[in-house]
């Protein structure tokens, strides 16, 4: 069966795939995904049900916590897969095209993902549609979600054309062309609050970019070293590819972290306590685990088996890192008082974490689904 | 002049200044308030009653009422900061709002509409006065074991709100004082002005020389506005009859 030009996978092979998943042939991480993606549904429901007051420990001095986070990360990967493909397309499209379709696919998925934290984080989202019928332009988050539903569309349609086999470098131009608008502007979201320091800033798009670029590149290299021993002589030079990108990233990575931190603490700004009070993590975690180690980790080992461990790292790292610095924006509060706590304290609540895990194991277990329906191959037509 | 050559009950001079005030069209008016803090004792009792009044759950403070403490050892003493909405002229809630759902009205007050808001907290992110909080939809007594007085219908911006459903009350949303224009578009003070035992607290109509703010704000030793450096241009002043130090001093929290 075909549609918009597409084969989509049969009847028999859906069949074929479910049946070898109940058998127990899917692999670890296909079971790992499946529950939780499970348990991320359970705390949708709980939430749904029992309402944000019962199952979330965001408040007025913490407005934004883990469901926010875990947009903000997935679609950080999302837009730097966007990156990878890009790059992939214009610097190396001969060897990167059988690899694109996986690359697009999880850039699709994780934006979904994403959505999966935004959505339970909203207070009425049944009200999306007020989006359209009172627009604010004045305001980042609404064309944060223009942007967004653009990116998405473009996506779809990038891979479209890879599955049909007219994927071209001008199609990866676009899509590019409208990952960097949509996550500056998230970038800006948060760069135009005046009142948080640690998030005004003019460098707060371009900061996004750069940690968009690591963190997606670092996603994509792990589905190219995994591809690597399929691809040959191919795959041999994704994994150098995609380790000489993750380089240039981690450097960039390195050098506006430690300007933001120098900025902020020596600055003299307004606000500086923030930045020295979250200075410890932001040395450990932003720059010495986030960017330093694996940056001379990649430096020294160079197979696909360490390209997947270093990316692994740098994403685990990157979530800490993205955790930091929402959560970071409300370590102090806006006015103080006897009454008013000086440092407000935050820690999500188990529902919280779920839907984390639920967003990731979506992305995950829907690419890992698809990958098994081979679905995600790429046939060159032209 | 002082507070103390008002001969009539504050109380009184203020209802009839509303009652002139709202003679005139809307466009016409710009409420505001404004608090002595020489006057306020930190009874709490205005944030209490406006507790009652618009029926907030747990975590939404509408009149905050916050301590601090003032001057060296051994002459320190305690003293208190009320904090309602700013009502800013120049909101910085209204322009993140995404889908104007929060919005500045002609007579001055920033405005939810309540069927528009989707909860998405950025307004309570971009508040420099911590003015707002989201309704998580808690209950003081409990998720299952509702009272009367948690759910019955209340009003704010001019309807009435049960706590009974998700999609027909203000759960879910921003929310964050209003002057209870309610209350005022009837001819009544808001619940803090009403309750203030330290006569505290003036409310009325800027656009009014005549009107008792106006010639409070006129006349005070010492005024200041919270946060004004910031452009937000709020509509409550703070003053003081005497000690211009404590202007100082809150000029800069």
């Amino acid at each position: 069966m075909t549609f918009l030009g597409i084969e989509l996978p049969t009847k028999e092979e859906f069949k074929n795939t479910i049946g070898d998943i109940v058998r127990g042939k899917g692999g670890f991480l296909l079971y790992l995904s499946l529950l939780g993606l499970i348990l991320g549904l359970i705390s949708v429901a709980r939430i749904f049900i029992l309402g944000h007051g019962e199952t979330v420990n965001t408040n007025a001095q913490v407005p934004w916590g883990l469901q926010i986070v875990t947009y903000i990360y997935l679609v950080l990967i999302s837009t730097g897969c966007t990156f990878a493909n890009f790059f992939g397309m214009i610097l190396n499209q001969k060897n990167y095209l059988p690899l694109a379709p996986k690359v697009v696919f999880f850039a699709i998925l994780t934006a979904i993902g994403g959505m999966f934290g935004l959505a339970t984080e909203l207070g009425h989202t049944e009200r999306l549609y007020m989006w359209f019928l009172s627009p604010q332009p004045k305001s980042p988050m609404w064309w944060m979600s223009v942007w967004y539903t653009l990116e998405l569309a473009v996506l779809i349609y990038f891979f479209i054309e890879l599955k049909r086999g007219h994927a071209s470098a001008n199609h990866a131009w676009i899509v590019f062309i409208v990952a960097i608008i949509t996550h500056s502007t998230l970038g800006a979201l948060l760069g135009v609050v005046e009142q948080r320091f640690y998030f005004y800033s003019a460098l707060m798009p371009i900061y996004f970019l750069v940690f968009a670029y690591t963190t997606g590149v670092a996603a994509s290299a792990i589905i190219a070293a995994v591809e690597a021993p399929k691809l040959g002589r191919a795959g041999e030079n994704l994994v150098e590819f995609f380790r000489k990108m993750l380089l240039v990233g981690l450097g960039l990575a390195l050098l506006l972290g430690f300007w933001r931190i120098v900025v902020g603490v020596y600055g003299q700004i307004q606000g500086a306590e923030v930045f020295e009070l979250t200075l410890g993590s932001q040395i450990v975690y932003g720059l010495v685990l986030g960017t330093i180690i694996p940056l001379i980790l990649l430096y020294y080992y160079k197979g696909p088996k360490a390209l997947i461990l270093i990316s692994l790292f740098i994403m685990i790292i990157q979530f800490k890192t993205r955790y930091d610095l929402v959560v970071g924006g409300f370590k102090v509060p806006v006015w103080r008082a006897y009454t008013i706590p000086e440092y407000v304290q935050y820690t999500p609540s188990i529902d919280e974490i779920l839907i984390f895990i639920g967003g990731t194991s979506l992305a995950l277990f829907l690419y890992l689904f698809a990958d098994k329906l081979n679905f995600l191959t790429f046939k060159d037509k032209t | 002049m002082s507070i103390n050559d008002f001969k009539d009950d504050v109380i009184e001079i203020m209802l009839n200044d509303l009652k002139r005030a709202l003679a005139k069209p809307r466009n016409k008016r710009k409420w505001a308030m404004t608090i002595d803090l020489e006057k306020c004792i930190g009874c709490h009792a205005c944030t209490v009653a406006c507790k009652n009044g618009n029926m907030t759950p747990p975590g939404v403070l509408y009149r905050q009422v916050a301590e601090f403490e003032f001057g060296d050892y051994p002459n320190v003493k305690v003293v208190f900061f009320p904090r309602p909405c700013m009502q800013c002229q120049e909101p910085p809630c209204t322009k993140v709002c995404p889908v104007k759902a929060t919005y500045l009205r002609e007579d001055g007050i920033v405005y939810i509409d309540y069927k528009k808001c989707v909860g998405c907290g950025y307004c309570i992110v971009a508040c420099p006065y911590g003015a707002r909080a989201r309704d998580l939809g808690l209950y003081y007594s409990g998720k299952f074991y509702k009272k009367t007085y948690e759910i019955e219908p209340s009003k704010e911006y001019e309807h009435y709100w049960a706590r009974t459903s998700h999609f027909k009350s203000p759960i879910g949303n921003a929310r964050k004082c209003h002057f209870c224009i309610h209350r005022v578009e009837e001819g009544k003070l808001p619940k803090c002005v009403d309750s203030c035992l330290g006569r505290a607290t003036f409310f009325g109509d800027l656009n009014d020389p005549e009107s008792l703010i106006s010639k409070i704000n006129a006349s005070a030793v010492g005024s200041f506005k919270f946060k004004e450096e910031l452009g937000t241009k709020p509509i409550v002043t703070y003053v003081v009859s005497s000690n211009k130090a404590l202007i100082r001093y809150f000029a800069k929290i």
